[in-house]
Order: C-alpha cells, then structure tokens, then sequence
C-alpha cells in the first residue's frame, strides 16, 4: 500500500517565463525573479563588451568592430591587446565575480545568516595559505608531481586550504545540528590570524621573486589575467556555478533550520557537502588567480534579495550574473581612473564593499536579529 | 499504523528512553504526555526519523531508520514548536517550501495548494504578508500550512499519511491553540495519523483520542482519555497535587491543579 506514495513525482516547474504575470500582493516574487534574472544577463554582456572597449591603450569600440565584423582585419598590436590581453581579463573577471558572488550567497544560506562570506570568515585567507605555501615551497615539491599538476597546482593548493578552513569552521561552529554565526565568526578570525601567521611565515623564507609574487595577494587584481589564468582556475571557478540547480532548492530549505529541511525531504548532509566543496573550490581558485577581492559576496546577493526576495532557486544565478557584471565593471574602472597606471580592484571593492556591511549591520539591530 | 517495540534511544551513554511499545491509529489523534525530560520530544523525534534507537519502530509498514529523508517526507510532516525563518521570506515563499510533493490526483497546481493550505489554517489571503511581520500564532499557523502543504492528502491510495506536531501550541493563545488543534482534528478524521506532543492536559482531553504517557524514559500509562487522564495517575505521573473531574459529568476529563506537593 506503500507503493503509491512511492511513486509520486515531485511538482514541476510551473508556467514558463514570464507566464505568470501575478502582482507582488500575493506573495509571489518568482516573475519578477526571472525577468531581472534576464536583464542581468543583458547587463553582463553589455558590461564586458564595454570594457574590451576601455583602457588606457586608443583599442576602442571602432576596432573591436571592425575585429569581429570588419572583413579588413585590425593591425596584429590591436589583435593583441584585444584577444589576448583585455579579452582574458575580461572572462576571468565575470568568472571571479560570478564565483566570489554565489559562494557568499550559498554560504549566507548554509549558515542562515546574510553576513557570511568566505572573506570574512577566514575561507579566503586559508586559500591565500595554500596559494602562498605553494609559490613559496612548490619548487621542493618532485618534479614529476609538478609537470602532472601543472598549471592547477595554485588553484587547487588555494582550493585545498579554502576547503580546509571551511570544513574548520563548520565543525567548530556547529553543536547538534544548529550553527552558531558568534562562534563561526570568531573562529574564522582565528583561523585568519593562524593563516596570516603561516604565510608570515612564508614570507620569512621567500626568495625575491616569490616576495613579489606574494605582495600580489594582500591588494586583489586582475592585472595577471592570461588564457592560461582562465583555463586552470575557470573550471574550478565554475563548479560552484554548476552546483547552483543542486543547491538553490536545498537552500530553501535551510531557511526553517536543518531539522524542517530534512522534515521535508532534503537530504541535509549531502546538501552541506555540495555546498562546502563547490564554495572552497571557488573562492580557492578565484583567490589563486586575483588574490584577496572583498565583499562581492555580501554585497551583491544582499542587493538581490531586496528586490527578488532569498529564494535560492532565482538569488544564485541573479548573483552569478549581478558578481560578474560588478567585477567587471570595477576592473574597468580600476584600468582606466589612474591611467596608464592601475588601481589593485581589491582597493575598490573594499572601498565599496566595507560601508556596505557597516550599512547592513547597523540595519540589522545586532548579529543574531531573525 | 505507527508502531514501536521494545523502542529504547540514547544519548552518547545516557538511556532516553527505553522498553518502549506503542500503537498509534490513522484516523485518530494520539497525544504524548509526560513532565518535562520523560522523553515526550525524544520519542517524537525518534518516531519522525530525526534520532537513531534500537528496537523497532514502524511507519506504515516500514522500518522507520531505513527509509531515506525523501521517502519519509512522503509519509509524514513534521511541525516544529517553533521555527525562525533566516531571510525576509513572504507568507507565500514559506507555504510553497513545503510542495515538493505531487499529489496522487496531480491535480492542484502549486498556487492552488498554497491557496488551499492557507485556507485550512483560516489564514486565507495571507499570501503577500511578510512572515517576520507575522504574530506567533499566526506565524505558527502559516508553519502548519506548510507542513499541510507536504502531505495535503490525508490517505493516499489507501495509505494514510501522519502530520507530527511537537508541543504545537506552547506559545500560543488559547484561541489559537484551538484552531491549530481544530486542523489536527480535521486531519485525523479525514484519515491520517495525527501524533500531538502536548503540556496542556484540559487541551489533551479535548483532542486527544489515545494517550501516552511517558515518566522518565518508559511508558506510565496509554489508553483512552477517559481510562488515562484519571486523578491516580496524572497524580502519580506529575507529581503534584490535582483532582481530575468531568464536564458534563462523566463525559470529558478536565484537570483541576491544587499545589506542587502530593
């Protein structure tokens, strides 16, 4: 008699886009999720256009249409410039703001709190210390481990300690099930302090070379952008966004505590998992790549749910595509405010950023306001 | 059917609750009494799915530890004494977490159900109100639609389907009290298992159609209200001085405290 329940399906998606065009009244905020949804999509295209287009050399958008639509070709410096300079730091940049984005918005959601991020808790600094541990002590390292890892060994050094750091700080801040954000916190600040100590440390013992290569991480930049950059540190990038359909309906159900989210059918360990390796692997590579870029992930799935609302089905592609956009956009404007020179973007965003979470924390009555 | 066996649960070392057999019908509502820490919770908890135990424990038919957190959300909802909602979520986002499942009929749309979980929880046109500007009781109430919202069907191809509800009411006026209980009641007299962790005793003897009473880890007393909510027992259960009369005479029990001492 068991075997009907059984075989019942889950509800499908209702309607399709923009189908159901009901007003806000009632409670339904899923149209207008969709259709902001679209818009950011146009917004990350525009913007990345855009910034090919800027920058301290005359490239502008006359040669980039006449590269993609012209049939006379542009001079090989301009080919340069724009196919393998500003178009590699341009992908690179949406990758690592659409990255840093939804791993603050999934991580907001795994601990129920909208002040997480992996820079504030420490995740990125645990990443910082794998990256430094490997430019630092990578040359002890076999040679033959070395050729095989290749171009992956910083991003997946950099994941390794993000993931170390998150696993940490979700053993220390859990008890019985409930996460406490006070005790996640300062256990991040902690483990940042021991993180920072360690690559001290690093720094200590570093060689000329590897000194300069490790100041690149206390600023944030995406001035180092290369294809190579983009095709080790991307898919890793990536996974989190991939993750996203598996995780947005999880999420949801966090939103009553783990116990309802396994009262309703959600399988709570599996979904923390998921959610612990797909956000260390991102932030471990986005900070392989550009180093120490702040706030995106609280400030832009902050701004989105003010106006889509926390469901995590629409919040973390809106945020993917919102931490794209700003990124690029900030690298943009970190290219061409003091040019030729560049401003680092992590100065931007924490510029930007930093007022933000003041903002929001002084709106929130104290930490542990519902 | 709910059933139990030799059911006993610890906690690291320490023995919550042990010896335990039980028997709960679809159909009716079966309240679990008890003072504070004789493993009312423990024994919800264990009969949801949430706690591992020892013995036997059977939902419908099936071994309770062995079916998956998907398969279980089938078969029963659980409403918590309380739940704090994390993001600025509208009446309406709070329900429709609850509809992952389709009905047999597949026949209600999302909305619909929604529309009608509400309905049932007399909190019709809700929809667009936001959950944090909510007053507990109807906070609790959208919470009941939710769970309401899992398993909407009571009996499914003849199977029936169980809304646990671990001290539902605490918090909540007395008016409100009754209309959560009234929506139990709807819910067993349409065919499902209602199991009802309850404090108050008048409100057990209004609902309750079977009674466990628990006293330190084991069973103190099951039955009717009528055979179970009787001046020796409740007496010896609570340990507190009481007299147990009826309203009408001889129809149903209400509990009348006297003092702390026996």
């Amino acid at each position: 008699m068991t075997q009907a329940l059984e075989s019942m399906t889950p509800i499908g998606k209702s309607g399709c886009l923009f189908s159901c065009r009901q007003s806000l009244d009632d409670g339904d905020r899923s149209s207008l999720a969709r259709l902001v949804i679209c818009l950011l999509a146009v917004l990350l295209a525009a913007v990345m256009v855009f910034s090919l287009t800027a920058g301290a050399s005359d490239v502008g958008p006359g040669t980039l249409v006449s590269a993609w639509f012209g049939s006379g070709g542009i001079s090989v410096r301009d080919d340069i410039i724009l196919h393998s300079i500003r178009l590699p730091r341009v992908v690179l940049g949406a990758l690592v703001g659409a990255g840093l984005a939804v791993s603050g918005a999934v991580m907001q959601g795994l601990f129920r709190n909208p002040l997480a991020d992996p820079g504030i808790i420490g995740v990125s600094s645990g990443a910082g210390l794998g990256a430094a541990g490997v430019i630092v002590l990578g040359g002890a390292l076999p040679a033959s481990f070395a050729a095989v890892a290749g171009i992956y060994l910083l991003p997946l050094a950099a994941f390794g300690g993000a993931l170390a750091v998150t696993w940490l700080l979700y053993r220390i801040g859990t008890r019985s099930g409930q996460t406490s954000i006070a005790t996640m916190l300062l256990a991040g600040i902690a483990i940042a302090a021991l993180s920072g100590a360690c690559i001290g440390l690093l720094v200590f013992v570093a060689d000329d070379q590897q000194l300069r290569d490790l100041n690149f991480w206390g600023l944030g930049s995406l001035a180092g952008a290369n294809w190579d950059k983009v095709l080790s540190a991307g898919p890793v990038i990536a996974t989190v966004l991939v993750a996203m359909p598996l995780l947005g309906k999880g999420l949801n159900g966090l939103f009553m505590g783990e116990a309802v989210a396994g009262h309703m059918g959600i399988n709570v360990q599996r979904l923390k998992r998921i959610a612990v390796v797909s956000v260390s692997a991102a932030t471990g590579a986005s900070v392989a790549v550009s180093g120490g870029i702040g706030f995106v992930g609280i400030v832009v799935p902050h701004l989105l749910r003010l106006v889509i609302g926390p469901d995590n089905r629409y919040l973390l592609p809106a945020s993917a595509l919102l931490g794209g956009s700003m990124l690029v956009l900030a690298d943009t404007v970190s290219r061409i405010i003091v040019a030729p020179a560049e401003l680092p973007i992590g100065i931007l965003t924490a510029l930007a950023g930093a007022p933000f979470f003041l903002w929001v924390l002084l709106g929130r009555k104290g930490l542990n306001a519902q | 059917m709910l059933t139990a066996k030799g059911l006993q649960v610890s906690l690291g070392k320490r023995v919550i609750l042990s010896g335990l057999s039980l028997e709960a019908r679809a159909g009716e509502i079966t309240a679990i009494i008890g003072p504070n820490g004789s493993g009312k919770s423990t024994l919800l908890r264990s009969l949801t799915g949430d706690l591992p135990y020892q013995g036997e424990a059977r939902l419908n038919g099936q071994e309770i530890r062995t079916m998956p957190e998907h398969v279980l959300a089938r078969h029963r909802g659980v409403l918590p004494q309380n739940s704090t909602c994390s993001f600025p979520l509208t009446v309406r986002e709070v329900v429709r977490l609850g509809a992952t499942q389709r009905s047999v009929a597949g026949v209600l749309s999302e909305r619909e159900l929604v529309g009608r979980a509400l309905d049932a929880v007399d909190l019709k046109g809700f929809e667009g109100r936001r959950y944090h500007d909510l007053s507990g009781g109807e906070q609790q109430r959208v919470q009941l639609a939710r769970v309401l919202c899992q398993i909407f069907e009571p009996v499914v191809a003849g199977c029936p389907r169980w809304l646990f509800l671990d001290e539902p009411v605490s918090s909540l006026d007395i008016r409100h009290q009754l209309q959560v209980m009234d929506v139990a009641r709807s819910y067993a007299q349409a065919g499902g298992g209602v199991v009802a962790v309850l404090h108050d005793l008048n409100l057990t003897a209004m609902y309750a159609d079977q009674i466990i009473a628990l006293k330190r880890g084991r069973l103190a007393a099951a039955g009717t209200p009528h055979g179970t909510l009787t001046s020796p027992v409740i007496r010896d259960l609570y340990e507190c001085d009481l007299s147990v009369g009826t309203v009408p005479a001889g129809h149903r029990p209400f509990v009348l405290p006297h003092g702390a001492r026996v």
